[in-house]
């Protein structure tokens, strides 16, 4: 009778216990600064290559995976597996990047290249990709890009210092940062920023 | 069915502890870690409580409302997000998925046992639901394809133990502990979901931006582009 009585008391100070609010888990959890690198040759979009940096604490949990003899870096044999975990991962949410042209959705194939880097504790991994059937980027044609992640784990931002690169038609081709309130997600609570390619 | 919950228990932390110590990894950077909080590991002791009171019928009816709402509440889980975004502060608090799940599983325990099962078949899949997306919303990895399935699974064995050891204790005493911690899990998803409700922290914060390295002359690509260009990986 003892032994209960201090059992529930035991229960009772651990219920108590529960019962101050403590603070939730962080929602989102990785921020990712994003940097964007299109390939046009001849008017159309060949490759699309994408540029992202993890926060602090995601890059340190990215080298505590990948990186096995706890150098600091990358190399070829744990930027194969982390590039190999990384597109598997990502391959269902279309490496959060919304593409459309025209209203059509144009889906991400499998990255054909992968590079990592660390740097002062922040890792960026660079993905490309070469679009099956090049997109005619001419006039009036158009593609949007729309960096997310719908359950909003990870929260995009591009970067200030020149987030987009355009490779091949210099001169005819531009891009245009645009709020989308209309796409907003996670509850209508995350306004994202959409990219358009254009050329002349 | 109470030597089987203890030997569960057993084997679940031996493995849980192995599975830790090998990864040599800090706590907060376990995937799992997002498990261990009360709003979270209350209801689903209260879920297990529950489940162990129920029999026949009633039981073969809960099992595949269980699973039925944690599907559903994955797929739809953007509904749900639309939905409670309405209510001020919950996107910065996982759309108060913790204190819900809190009142859904203890509103049945706190019930008299003869109307315990309709009130339990009732609220089973939308308890089941909001678990499934709170387990979603917990996810710390960048949507590592192990972290859903070890997460299910982690919180299905600890609803099983403690629906084995509760269906083993079949005594009076346990029927009276079952509705004061019941009293307890609603009151706690209230007293949770009010701090939500009432905090300063509204907004969704993410962490601090990095920079991106403008290393190689060309804007961090150029491995990538050799790649490319060279027409490998």
């Amino acid at each position: 009778m003892k032994t209960f009585r201090v059992l529930s008391r035991l229960l009772a100070l651990s219920l108590l216990s529960c019962a101050a609010p403590v603070a939730a888990w962080a929602h989102p959890d990785i921020a990712i600064t994003a940097r964007l690198l299109f390939d046009v040759q001849a008017g159309r979009l060949t490759m699309i290559a994408e540029s992202f940096a993890f926060d602090a604490a995601h890059s340190r949990r990215l080298l505590a995976l990948y990186d096995a003899n706890t150098d600091g870096r990358f190399d070829e044999t744990e930027m194969a597996a982390l590039g190999r975990s990384l597109a598997e991962d990502l391959e269902p949410l279309g490496y959060f990047t919304e593409m459309r042209q025209a209203g059509r959705a144009v889906p991400l194939p499998a990255p054909a290249a992968f590079h990592a880097t660390s740097e002062a504790g922040i890792v960026t991994v660079t993905l490309g990709f070469r679009l099956d059937a090049p997109l005619d980027v001419s006039e009036g044609r158009s593609v949007e890009i729309v960096l997310r992640d719908r359950d909003y784990t990870a929260a995009f931002r591009l970067t200030e210092a020149t987030p987009v690169i355009l490779r091949g038609g210099e001169g005819a081709c531009g891009y245009r940062l645009q709020d989308r309130p209309d796409l907003a997600y996670f509850g209508g609570l995350v306004v994202p920023q959409a990219i358009t390619l254009s050329c002349r | 069915m109470l030597g089987a919950g203890l030997v569960l228990t057993l084997a679940g932390l031996v493995a849980i502890l192995a599975v830790f110590a090998s990864s040599g990894r800090n706590w907060a950077d376990y995937p799992l870690a997002a498990l261990v909080t009360a709003e979270r590991l209350l209801p689903l002791f209260g879920l297990g409580l529950l489940l162990g009171e129920l029999r026949g019928r009633t039981m073969a009816l809960a099992l595949p409302l269980l699973v039925a709402g944690a599907v559903l509440g994955i797929f739809w889980r953007e509904v749900f997000f639309d939905r409670m975004a309405a209510v001020p502060g919950a996107g910065a608090h996982m759309f108060l998925t913790g204190p819900l799940a809190c009142v859904l599983i203890g509103l049945p325990l706190v019930l008299p046992r003869s109307i315990r099962p309709w009130f339990a078949l009732l609220l089973l899949a939308p308890a089941s639901a909001v678990l499934a997306i709170a387990t979603v919303l917990g996810d710390p990895t960048l949507h590592a394809r192990s972290y859903l399935p070890s997460a299910l699974a982690v919180q299905a064995f600890l609803v099983v133990v403690t629906a084995l050891v509760a269906a083993g204790l079949d005594r009076p005493w346990l029927a009276i502990g079952v509705r004061i911690f019941a009293s307890w899990l609603i009151a706690i998803g209230l007293l949770y979901g009010g701090a939500h409700l009432a905090s300063k922290r509204n907004a969704l914060e993410p962490p601090p931006f990095p920079a991106l390295p403008d290393a190689d002359g060309a804007h961090g690509f150029g491995e990538v582009l050799r790649q490319l260009d060279g027409g490998g990986n």
